[in-house]
């Protein structure tokens, strides 16, 4: 296998605010192969967009990284000056967001926009403009030729989406980063959407990083997944085996609570105890002792470094190798 | 289909449906009207008036209105309908390119203070707060003691006290869509901040701020002429609406038609442009009055 398109290793952020700082990411290790898609899966809060703002360069202001590198093809995203980053942002890496009502301009035609982002090209705007009817014929929007017309108050969530998709792929990056893309879609869109991203993997020749808080679309999507728990990966692998057996705690409750998996008729849903700890005044040891079900003094000690379970497996638990 | 179709269709003649609601509104179309008839009055005047502005005629000062002065003439015998319509390309001129001005430098101004780095918003807002807190009039008189009267000066006054106007209404509007994110999603495909600011904040602004501007014309033209009457204003013997109202401020017992053409056009044009600019601000301003 070649290198990692992405590789993150030891990335620390945290942001300065009148509280202190709080510490939002936290030696977070994690690479997308070539030709992969890697999800990422986490509670609100986790850590999950700003690890993504991190990878685009795109933190807030004040946001410091304390340690840690991204390196993308090789080239260290976080000591890059403003022009080759804005070099990398939309044609190496280009990103999907959440929610496609409020990913475009309103006041401007689909055509402009989507032409707009070209402008790094020579082509004609005759030539750009067939290229984004072609790309919006290839994510599935019908009549592509009078839509591309129209603004983005004209179409529906699940359209607005297919065009934020043609608008990302144009360029042809090499990654592709999906923040939580269906998140804000109702179900039937959700599952076009994803089988749009599916038939386009045959095709678009990159990897893709998908986040999501839905745990089976990540299992049906992803060929590896990264769990994390308040800004620290807590387990990280090959999706089925993590699906079918989970090392850390905190993901084998996340997976009792999916309501997706759930064996028999229950009252109520299962919940995980608690709730994520203040990343302004974290606990001394693993971050999930105060709601794990099998937590040891030792836990509570010190900071817990991932353990390998398996061939790129690891799990940031003392516990992770018992049964 | 179809809706998608006609939907586009309406996009397209979104300009003549606006034009359609705004003679619909009866104070509209009265604003439209008037300054309409004020902007032809001073494109034409020298083929409306018979006389120079300027064209004096000591013998028949004083004049009542006749059927060769129609608003009578002033104390030096100059005609009081063509120092009106000329007047009125003062009046305008000075209007259209301070508002012009000052809502280029307020748009680019606003932006940046929006959008950059901390410490020019700080700066810029200083500026601004520095600006707004003289009082036009004492602010005007300052200056015009310092460089002298003239048309530039009065450009500049209304220049330098606007720019803080629209600076800060483009400065709330940029930093409120700097988090939209539609921002985000430019920046996240490659695009600088050049671009974000010209191909999307802008067009996102330029809509409340024109009609603001068109609001600003009277404004402008109050201050002109009130410079004027003062004195302060342009030089005579270029004709302006406030320095004819000085004029005939002077013999108002005998002759108070001179009051009249010098007061009526600044009350015809300030009527004319509000109107206008709220019942623009009426069609183009969603949160307010839905369909009337």
């Amino acid at each position: 296998m070649t290198d990692p398109i992405l590789e993150i290793s030891g990335l620390s952020i945290s942001f300065r605010t009148p509280r202190g700082a709080v510490r939002a990411l936290r030696d977070v290790s994690l690479a997308v192969p070539r030709d992969r898609v890697v999800g990422v899966v986490g509670e609100s809060g986790c850590g999950k967009t700003t690890l993504i703002s991190a990878v685009l360069a795109l933190l807030a202001e004040n946001a410091v990284v304390e340690g840690g590198t991204i390196r993308f093809e090789g080239e260290d995203v976080l000591a890059m000056d403003p022009g080759a980053l804005r070099a990398l942002r939309g044609r190496r890496i280009a990103m999907v967001f959440q929610d496609p009502m409020t990913a475009m301009n309103p006041v401007l035609s689909i055509a402009r926009q989507i032409t707009d982002i070209q402008y790094r090209d020579d082509a004609s705007p005759a030539a750009k403009r067939e290229r984004a009817v072609a790309m919006l014929r290839r994510v599935g929007i019908a009549d592509p030729e009078q839509r591309i017309d129209g603004y983005p108050h004209h179409l529906s969530g699940g359209m607005r989406q297919r065009v934020s998709i043609a608008m990302a792929l144009l360029m042809n990056p090499s990654l592709l980063i999906a923040d939580e893309p269906t998140t804000a879609l109702d179900v039937t869109t959700e599952a076009q959407i994803v089988r749009l991203i599916e038939s386009l993997r045959a095709d678009f020749r990159g990897s893709i990083l998908f986040v999501s808080h839905n745990l089976g679309l990540i299992a049906e999507l992803c060929d590896e997944v990264v769990v994390m728990y308040a800004g620290e990966i807590v387990e990280r692998g090959d999706v089925r085996a993590i699906f079918r057996d989970a090392r850390h705690p905190y993901t084998r409750l996340l997976l009792e609570c999916d309501p997706a998996r759930l064996e028999q008729r229950r009252r109520q849903l299962p919940t995980i105890p608690g709730t994520v700890p203040d990343l302004a005044r974290l606990p001394q040891g693993c971050v999930f002792a105060p709601r794990c079900p099998i937590a040891l003094d030792a836990c509570r000690a010190g900071p817990i470094a991932p353990v390998v379970v398996g061939p790129g497996r690891e799990a940031r638990c003392i516990r992770a190798l018992e049964t | 289909m179809v809706s998608v179709a006609a939907a586009a269709a309406g996009e397209e003649s979104r300009g003549a449906s606006a034009l359609r609601r705004l003679l619909r509104d009866p104070l509209g179309a009265f604003g439209l009207a008037l300054v309409a008839l004020i902007v032809a009055s001073a494109l034409f005047a020298d083929v409306l008036a018979a006389y120079q502005p300027t064209q004096l005629d000591i013998r028949n000062r004083l004049s009542e209105p006749t059927t060769l002065h129609w608003l009578g003439t002033d104390q030096l015998g100059r005609d009081t309908f063509a120092r009106v319509v000329y007047g009125g390309r003062i009046a305008l001129l000075v209007s259209l390119v301070s508002v012009g001005l000052s809502l280029t430098v307020g748009l680019v101004l606003g932006m940046l203070a929006g959008y950059g780095p901390r410490w020019l918003d700080n700066l810029l807002m200083l500026a601004f707060d520095a600006v707004r807190s003289f009082p036009t009039i004492m602010f005007a008189l300052a200056v015009v003691t310092l460089i002298g009267p003239s048309l530039e000066t009065v450009i500049l006054i209304v220049v330098v006290t606007s720019i803080p106007v629209y600076g800060r209404i483009v400065r709330t509007q940029t930093l409120s869509l700097k988090t939209n994110e539609f921002v985000l999603a430019e920046r996240s495909l490659g695009a600088g901040p050049i671009r974000v600011l010209f191909h999307h904040v802008l067009p996102n602004v330029i809509g409340p701020v024109a009609i603001l501007a068109s609001m600003e014309v009277p404004v402008v033209i109050t201050i002109e002429a009130g410079l004027s009457f003062l004195g302060l204003g342009v030089r005579p013997p270029t004709p302006s609406w406030g320095s004819i109202l000085n004029d005939g401020y002077a013999f108002v017992r005998d002759t108070p038609w001179l009051i009249a053409a010098g007061g009526l056009p600044i009350i015809l044009t300030t009527l004319g442009f509000t109107f206008l600019g709220e019942a623009l601000r009426d069609i183009f301003d969603p949160r307010l009055g839905r369909e009337r």
